[in-house]
Formats: structure tokens, sequence, C-alpha cells
């Protein structure tokens, strides 16, 4: 459904458009449907220039088919796994979050999806030394949080601060704004944020849910279609850009109590991977810095695998530094 | 309220109109650029509309908390308590009940809130500088019936009581003309009294204290067990109600309530261990309540003068202005009064 | 190529688009306003204001730093400050109190201290600066009826009492003189509202009065909760409702340098088969605030729980509510001594059997 207009090709003037027109031509679509010849007549135009015309418009507007052979290569040469940092989670996640795909975090509040959002933007910045974009929706990022976990990582602010540089972070608080932003990335904005170095590899909006939510229920009917403009916008990226991309949602209850991951059915088919984060039921304290996390869906590893994790060890002050030192230790020797 | 009411250009009250946007309320409850998408209006023109809503539903502007204590916003504190009528029991209130929201007296039977709430009946008659508001009160019976010989004896020993109180003041007030009694056997009967009937004697002002004895026995008897979400419905509208009557009369509420055992809760750390006790309606009921008092009655016996009384106690459980404290009491033939504090205690446990 | 259906345009007039076969931002703004109009079949207002909607989006970065973005360096070196809770343990398990520019929940039982603790905020953001506060102002939206202003003059005098015992150079001595009871008080901006709409309303007016008020530091709602938990018959309404003030309340804290503290009531609830205290307004709900800080009981011994942070890992500290203000818990260990005197009153129940406490099953 895109309409003719002049100047979309060479040789596509105002008069021919006009010519079309009047011959019921208004789409790319009608053109290339119509048998050219009896166009030709039909609009007294040049039959050659119609063809030629039709040919570009052609080119421009169709998918290329492509083997499944050079798929694979492609896939095998461009796919990369980008680690979150935590053992037990890339156990579940296959190793790690692939580029190319929407992972999904959901959990209730307080189940560590920034920590492990945040561990994994330190990995990549760090570890990796390439870029990571970060669009935060709840003013939940906290750099000082970003340098203690890099802090435990590497002693060399130089080393911190070059890392906090390859973290670029978007702050949005509408839908609307969303869209742009994504849009932005889409057009030279991944390029912008790789200046601090590497190319950018992962994607993190925190929280996805957020700044959806608030579009939907009520008399409002167009929330719908707006969500599936982001979950667009985020797929194309991903494969586009050959990025991974982390999202982070929020959970309800269903009518038997169970947790789901929230904004309903149509978002779920959105995210490759998802996983579901719990607190880990202790019997005594009310606080404890261990979650599960289920495997909800898939299509590498059987569903509904269970991990625990500490969040200390994301992100631990003194523990995990002490076990990081005792592992380069051990290394070493 | 209508949309005409807004100071703004026609054109955006015809957008608005066009959008089908009926009531000024509703434009509230879109975000700016949802309003954009359905009045099509420029961001600026949004920005007006809901400004000029906004200042339209804002009933006061912000007043700063020196203007508050200066007395200079008496509709939202005119700084006067509700008197008990007894210095011991007034200091540990702070000079009485606030004169808005919902003040809660929870405890067992037999330990003295009927008596409590009687005596502030009487006391809210006394001019202001006494401790009074200088009108009646509305007492809603939903258990027992209204305590009327008691009240005859503490009329006629009030003089005893308030000697705080010139003789000729006291005797110039006509305590049980001025107290309103009404009977609710059902809670359709209380919510109509509350909608109807109240809102009337405050319009005549008639009254500034309403009492509500008790609340908990018809939301108890009412509801069984598996009705907990029913239950809590009623009970919200009706604290709803009583909230909106206090803050539109500046009428002081005083909810009288049973206690009963702590509900088996899984996380029970969020409840003070001490409280083998709660009053009776659970968080939903808790959570609207703005002081909550508790009295107990204690073993022993305390005497004063030729009088000897069962020593209780009132504790303040929650309020906003007062720490939680507690002093000990007796009712006497003229009123409840309050005891000196321990060692008194000692002796008699 | 921005594509027509993801921008803030409405509805209707992005079927007409559509429809014409319009797909992109770009080719929307080639045309003239005339020939739009035409071919969109849009009247020629619609087809300004189209115009005018898209290319805002294009040229223009939407907020600061929100087109191209800030490196978590620069985010680091802007990272705001904090008020102080006077309980220094509280404020060393929140990392040095409540931090600008961020939302926060307290969430507790009636009577566990939240509006003590945020009147207390509300005092300390006065502080000045030479004494290490903020020298800030605060509004409080009080929606409960729960503020007694005698209360807050209270606190103000212990907060200035305590200052003025550490003033030892000249310049705190001269910021003494404006740290005053009557000043606190004056810097305390007040807000009554009684139902949700009222509530709507207030915050709708903020950014204006933050503006006109710049030196506020500290927006405090008491409670959020209430006006919502009644007369709501379409919950999914009420959830769209506090979502987006969730973010209205996120944008001022970001966009005004304010700590945004909300209160939150506790609720009882089912779940598989056993009772227990969650707080309110729904699990999403959770999700809204940056922090959410839980108070509540253990034993007799209050204690604050940071039960969900991005910067601090989780812990509980004790506390109490002293004449004072919210202060430390008087002692290290809780429950090891008795509880402090006004705190909890000894009497005639202590001799009566204890507590039930259930446990699980």
């Amino acid at each position: 459904m895109v309409v003719l207009r002049e100047g979309m090709c060479p040789g596509l003037d105002e008069n021919i458009v006009r010519d079309l027109r009047a011959a019921n031509i208004t789409t790319v679509e009608d053109l290339v449907a119509s048998d050219t010849e009896e166009l030709a007549q039909k609009c007294s135009l040049s039959y050659m220039a119609l063809l030629a015309i039709r040919r570009v418009l052609l080119a421009q507007h169709t998918a290329f088919p492509v083997s499944g052979a050079d798929l694979y290569e492609e896939l095998l040469s461009s796919t990369a796994i980008v680690s979150t940092s935590v053992p037990s989670l890339d156990k579940l996640l296959d190793s790690g979050l692939y580029t190319g795909e929407i992972t999904e975090l959901s959990g209730g509040p307080g189940t560590g999806k920034s920590q492990v959002c945040f561990a994994a933007a330190v990995h990549t910045a760090h570890q990796l030394k390439q870029s990571v974009i970060y669009i935060d929706t709840t003013g939940g990022l906290s750099a000082s949080r970003l340098l203690q976990m890099l802090q435990v990582q590497t002693d060399h602010v130089e080393e911190q601060m070059e890392a906090l540089q390859r973290i670029r972070v978007f702050r949005v608080f509408d839908i609307f704004s969303l869209l742009g932003c994504l849009h932005t990335i889409r057009c030279g904005g991944l390029q912008q944020a790789s200046l601090g170095g590497g190319s950018v590899k992962a994607v993190i909006v925190d929280s996805v849910s957020a700044i959806i939510s608030p579009t939907l229920g009520g008399k409002q009917n167009e929330g719908m279609s707006l969500m599936m403009q982001v979950a667009g916008a985020l797929k194309t990226i991903a494969k586009d850009f050959n990025v991974a991309v982390l999202v982070t949602n929020h959970v309800k209850r269903g009518a038997g109590g169970e947790l789901q991951a929230g904004l309903g059915l149509s978002w779920s088919h959105v995210p490759r991977t998802r996983l579901l984060l719990e607190r880990s039921k202790s019997p005594g304290p009310l606080l404890g810095s261990t979650r599960t996390a289920t495997l909800v869906k898939s299509s590498r590893q059987p569903c509904h695998i269970k991990a625990e994790f500490d969040l200390n060890w994301v992100s631990g002050p003194e523990e995990g530094l002490l076990g990081r030192k005792r592992a380069r230790d051990s290394s070493d020797s | 309220m209508s949309l005409e009411q807004l100071e703004l250009n026609p054109r955006i009250i015809i957008a608005v109109k066009n959008a089908n946007i009926g009531a000024a309320g509703d434009i509230l409850k879109f975000s700016g650029p949802d309003l954009q998408r359905l009045t099509r209006l420029s961001v600026s023109d949004v920005h007006h509309l809901q400004t000029a809503v906004a200042a339209m539903f804002r009933k006061n502007p912000p007043v700063s908390a020196l203007q508050l204590y200066r007395g200079e916003c008496p509709e939202w504190d005119c700084g006067l308590r509700v008197s008990l009528g007894c210095p011991v029991l007034d200091g540990v209130l702070r000079g009485g009940l606030l004169p808005w929201g919902l003040t809660e007296l929870a405890g067992p039977s037999g330990a003295g809130k009927s008596q409590l709430a009687l005596q502030l009946c009487l006391s809210v008659q006394y001019p202001a500088q006494y401790g009074g508001l200088g009108s009646g009160a509305l007492y809603i019976c939903t258990e027992d019936s209204f305590p009327i010989r008691r009240l005859k004896q503490l009329q006629a020993e009030q003089p005893c009581l308030r000697r705080d109180v010139p003789p000729e003041v006291v005797s110039s007030i006509c305590f049980s003309d001025n107290i309103y009694v009404e009977h609710a056997a059902d809670l359709e009967a209380l919510m109509e009294c509350v909608s109807q009937r109240v809102p009337v004697l405050l319009a005549q002002g008639l009254i500034r204290l309403l009492v509500v004895d008790s609340v908990a026995a018809l939301f108890r008897s009412e509801f069984q067990a598996d009705q907990g979400l029913e239950r809590s419905r009623h009970l919200m509208a009706f604290a709803s109600a009583l909230h909106k009557l206090s803050s539109a009369y500046q009428l002081p509420i005083l909810c009288v309530n049973q206690v009963g055992w702590v509900r088996k809760l899984v996380n029970t750390f969020l409840l003070p261990v001490d409280s083998k006790v709660l009053p009776a309606l659970g968080m939903a009921w808790a959570n609207q309540v703005t002081v909550r008092l508790m009295v107990t009655r204690l073993p022993g016996v305390v005497s004063m003068e030729t009088q000897s009384s069962a020593p209780r106690r009132l504790e303040v459980v929650f309020a906003p202005h007062l720490a939680r404290d507690s002093c000990f009491f007796g009712v006497w033939r003229e009123g409840t009064r309050g005891l000196p504090p321990p060692p008194t205690q000692d002796a008699s446990s | 190529m921005k594509p027509v259906s993801a921008s803030p345009l409405s509805p209707s007039v992005k079927v007409k688009l559509l429809n014409a076969g319009f797909h992109t931002s770009e080719e929307l703004l080639q045309l003239k306003p005339l020939q739009l109009s035409k071919e969109g079949g849009l009247s020629l207002e619609e087809a300004l204001e189209v115009q005018q909607i898209l290319s805002r989006g294009v040229d223009q970065p939407g907020e600061g730093g929100a087109r191209i973005g800030l490196t978590a360096l620069e985010l680091l070196q802007q990272e705001e400050r904090s008020i102080v809770t006077f309980c220094s343990q509280l404020d060393t398990a929140l990392g040095g109190g409540i931090p600008l520019g961020r939302t926060s929940e307290v969430c507790g039982t009636p009577g566990v201290g939240k509006t003590q603790l945020c009147l207390q905020l509300c005092i300390d953001v006065q502080i000045p600066e030479c004494f290490g506060g903020l020298g800030g102002q605060a509004v409080f939206v009080d929606t409960e009826g729960s503020l007694v202003v005698q209360r807050v003059a209270d606190m103000a005098h212990a907060a200035v009492q305590h200052c003025s015992l550490q003033d030892h150079d000249s310049e705190q001595q001269e910021a003494m003189k404006d740290f005053t009871t009557e000043n606190i008080l004056d810097h305390l901006y007040l807000m009554r509202c009684h139902d949700y709409v009222e509530l709507l309303a207030q915050v709708q007016l903020l950014p204006d009065f933050l503006v006109r008020n710049s030196k506020v530091r500290l927006l405090v709602i008491d409670s959020l909760a209430f006006p919502f938990r009644r007369h709501f018959e379409d919950l999914s309404v009420r959830t769209r409702l506090l979502n987006g003030l969730a973010q209205q309340l996120i944008q001022i804290a970001s966009q005004h340098r304010v700590a945004v503290v909300w209160t939150n009531q506790m609720t009882s609830q089912v779940r598989s088969g056993q009772w227990e205290l969650v707080p309110a307004l729904g699990e999403s709900w959770g999700h809204s605030a940056t922090q959410r800080l839980l108070l509540h009981w253990s034993g007799t011994q209050r204690q604050a729980s940071v039960f969900k942070s991005p910067s601090n890992t989780e812990r509980s500290v004790p506390y109490s509510v002293t004449q004072h203000g919210f202060r430390d818990a008087p002692h290290a260990s809780p429950g090891a001594s008795g509880p402090p005197r006004r705190e909890a009153p000894s009497g005639g129940l202590s001799g009566s059997k204890r507590p039930r406490m259930q446990e699980g099953q």
C-alpha cells in the first residue's frame, strides 16, 4: 500500500503519476499487479519507461529470498552470546543472552530484575569491552551501583570509567518518547552510542511494562497497537544490528494465584526467551538474597527448569569481592 | 462540574466536547499525550486545559505549616480539641480528641469504652475555653440500648467532675437535650443514618460529635467468615462516608470497637508482638483509622475518697501526633477520671 | 524512517493517513500541507497539525538528553545527594538516606511510623548545607488527615536543638540564625486532598509549583493508597490512573531534582490458604517506586527493611520513634534489653500469656 509519488524512482515524474491515477493506478501494488502493456496503451505512456519504473519499484519493495544455508552461515558468523555474568542464569539461558533475540526477565518488585540488568550491562561493558544501550523508564538506574559492581571486578579507576562510558543511558517516561528513542537508535543512535569504543552488543529496557501498562486498560484501545509497535521496534533493532535485547516485565497473579508475566497474551509472543524471577522461600527471615529463576519460555531448553542465584553474587560488596579474588588467585597459581 | 466553568478559550472547550469528554474531572484521568490525541489540541493547549481543570478541582491552595501552626487556616485545623473532661486523660491525648478523622476506642467489654464515649458527649457541649465545641452529639447505638440512666447520673454529677468550670456555666447547659440517640439495628440502617440523618443535624449546627457504638457488632454479625471481600467493601464504604462527613464539617468521630484475637497471619512480624489482642475488623478498617486508643480493665481495686473502682488503662496504640503512651483511670460515680501514675499500679497487680 | 503508526497522532487521523498509503513521517513532511490534506483526506487544519507534531519529533530532541542519552559516567557525576533520616543505621542501609531525583515508597501497618518518617524527612531536608544538609524545602500532601502541626513543631524544635549543639564555626552559627522552628514550618508547604481527583489535580499543578518554589527538594504524599482504596468500581481504571500517576511522579522527581516519597498501606490477603499482610494497591504497583521501604515490628522493636532498591542490598535495621522524631533504636541489639519507656508502656498486661505467633502451616 505504498502510494505512487513523483520522484520515487527515476522516470516517475508528475505527468506519469497523474496519468496513472487517471487509470486508477495509485499504489505500487496496483502498478505491479496490472498488465504493463495494457497500461501503456491506456495511459499512452512509453512501454519501456513503464517497464523500467516497474523494475525499479519491484527492486525497492520486494523481500529477497535467502537460502537456509546462507542464513545459517550468517547466523554462525554474527550471533554472539552475551553472558549475564550470573552463572546459574546463563545456564538457564543456554549460556547467555543471544544477539538478535529478545530475552525477558519478569518478576515481582525486588526480585532482582534490575540487578541482573545492571550485572549484564557491567559485564558487557567491562569484560567484553562492548557498548550497551540502557533505556531506563523507571528512574531506577543508579550509576553508583554500576560503579560498585565494577569495583568488584577491577581496581583500576580508569577501566571503571571506560566501562561506565560504554553504557549509554536513555531516560524515557512515556511511550511516545520510548518509540522516538528506539527510532533514534535505529537511525544512527547505535553508532553514536558506540563512540566509547566497541560496538553495541546489548540493548536493555528496564522496564518495558512500566511504560506500556499506563496505556492499557480503561477505555483506551490504542495501547495494544502501541505495545506492538514497541515490540516491532525492539525486534528490528535486535535483528538489524545483531544485538541482544533484554527487557524486564512485571508480574500479576492468575486466577489460581500463580504468578504470570504481565502485559498479557499478545506480549507473551514477543520475547524469545522468558525468565520468571521469584524470591526463594526462606523459612525464617524476611529478607534473603537468594532468588529462584524459572525458564518459562525458550526455544532451546526444556521449559520450567529452575535455578537459584544469589543477588550477592551479582553485587556483593564483600562476599563477591572475595569470591572473585580467590578465583583469580587460583587461576594464577 | 461542567466544562463551561473553565476559564479557557472556547476553542479548547469545543475540542474537549468533540472528544466526548463530558465531565471536567475526566480530563485529569488522562495523560497529556492521550489528551492531545483525543482532543487534537496542541501541546500548549492541552497543558492549559489540564492546569485549568486541576486548579478548579484543587479546593485549597498550598499553605505553609507555619500558617497552620498559627491557626491561620481554620478550615484545616481550628486548633480545638474535644476534652475528655479530665486533665490526666487529656494529657495523654494532648488536649483531647482531634476535631477531624476517625478516632477508634477499642477494648474488651467492661473496660469502660461506653463510659468514655458518654463523657465525651457531655464535655463536647461546653464552650471552647472549657475544652468543648459548644454543640451537641449524636450517639448511634448498634448493639445495646442507650445507657440513659447512666447519662442522667453523669449529668447530675457534672459540677462534681468539672470543678474547673464555673457552676453557672455547668448549670446553663441542658446536657441531655443536646444528645441525639439513634438505634441502627442493621448495616442498612446505619448507612442511612450516616448518609441522611447526620448531615441534617450537622447542617443545623446541632451536633459537633458523632459516636458509633459499636462498629464491629454490625459488621461481624452480618457477614459470614467467607464473605471477607464483601465485608471489607462495605466497611470501606462506611469509613469513606465517615471521613467525608468529618472533613466537610470538621466533625470529630469516635468509633467504639471490640477486640478479637489476632488472625492467623503468616507474617506476624508486621504487628507488634505485645498486641496479642487486636481491635476487631482487621487491616482494612485499621487503615481507615486516624487515632487508635485501647482501653483494658486491670485486676485489682483502686479507691478514691469513699468510692472504689477497678483500675483501667487507656493506651494510645497509634496516632499521628501522640507517642505510644498510656495512663490509668477509674470509673466513678461522677464519670471517668485518670489516676496518678504508678507506683499505685505495682501495688495493685 | 519513522512509521506513522508510532507517532502521537489521534487514532482517526492515523487510520486516514495509513489508508492513503502514507507509512513514514518523512513522506508526510515532504508534502505541502495543502497536498497532504487533499491526498490524506484530512482538513487543512488537521494536516497542519500533523506536520507540526511530526516535525517536532524529527527535528528536536525530546527532553534534554533523552535523544542522545547519557553515558553512565556522566550519570554518575550527576548522581544526586540524599536526605538523612536521623536514624544512622537506616541511612547506612539506604546508602546515605532518601535519594533526590528518585521515588521511594514507605509501606507499613497503621501506627508503625510511616507518617513520622515522612515528617522527619520534611524537617531534615531543610538542614543547612554547612551542617551537611540540603538547605531545601518540602511539600507534604496529606490525604489521610494525619498531619497534626503540633507534632511537626515538636520535631522541628528537636532538630534545631540537635543542630545548635553542633555549631562550631561562624558559618554554622550564622546558618543557625535562619534554622529556626518558625522557618522550618514556614518552608514546609502543606496540601490537603480529600479524594483521588483532588490528588490528581494537585500532582498536575505540582510542576508549576516546583518551578516557582525552586528550593523544594522533597515531595511527600501521605498516603497514596488512602484515596485510591475506596470507591473504585472498575479496577482497571484504577490501575491505569495509578500507573499514570507513578510516571508523573517519576518525572517530577527527575526533572525537578526532588526526592518523592509516598506511603502505602498494608492489606491482608489469602495466598495458598494462608493469611498474610502485603502492601496494598496490587502486585504490579510494587514496581512503581524506585525503592521500597517496609516498616514493621520485630517483637516490640520497630524495624525498617529496604525491600527493593536498585542501589542497595536488602537489609533490616531497627529504629525508634521518640518524642523528638524518627531516631536510632536506643539499643544496639534489638530485644536484648527492654524497650524505651515511652515506646511501649509496661503494665498489667505483662502477666498474661504470650502472644500467639503462627508460623507457616
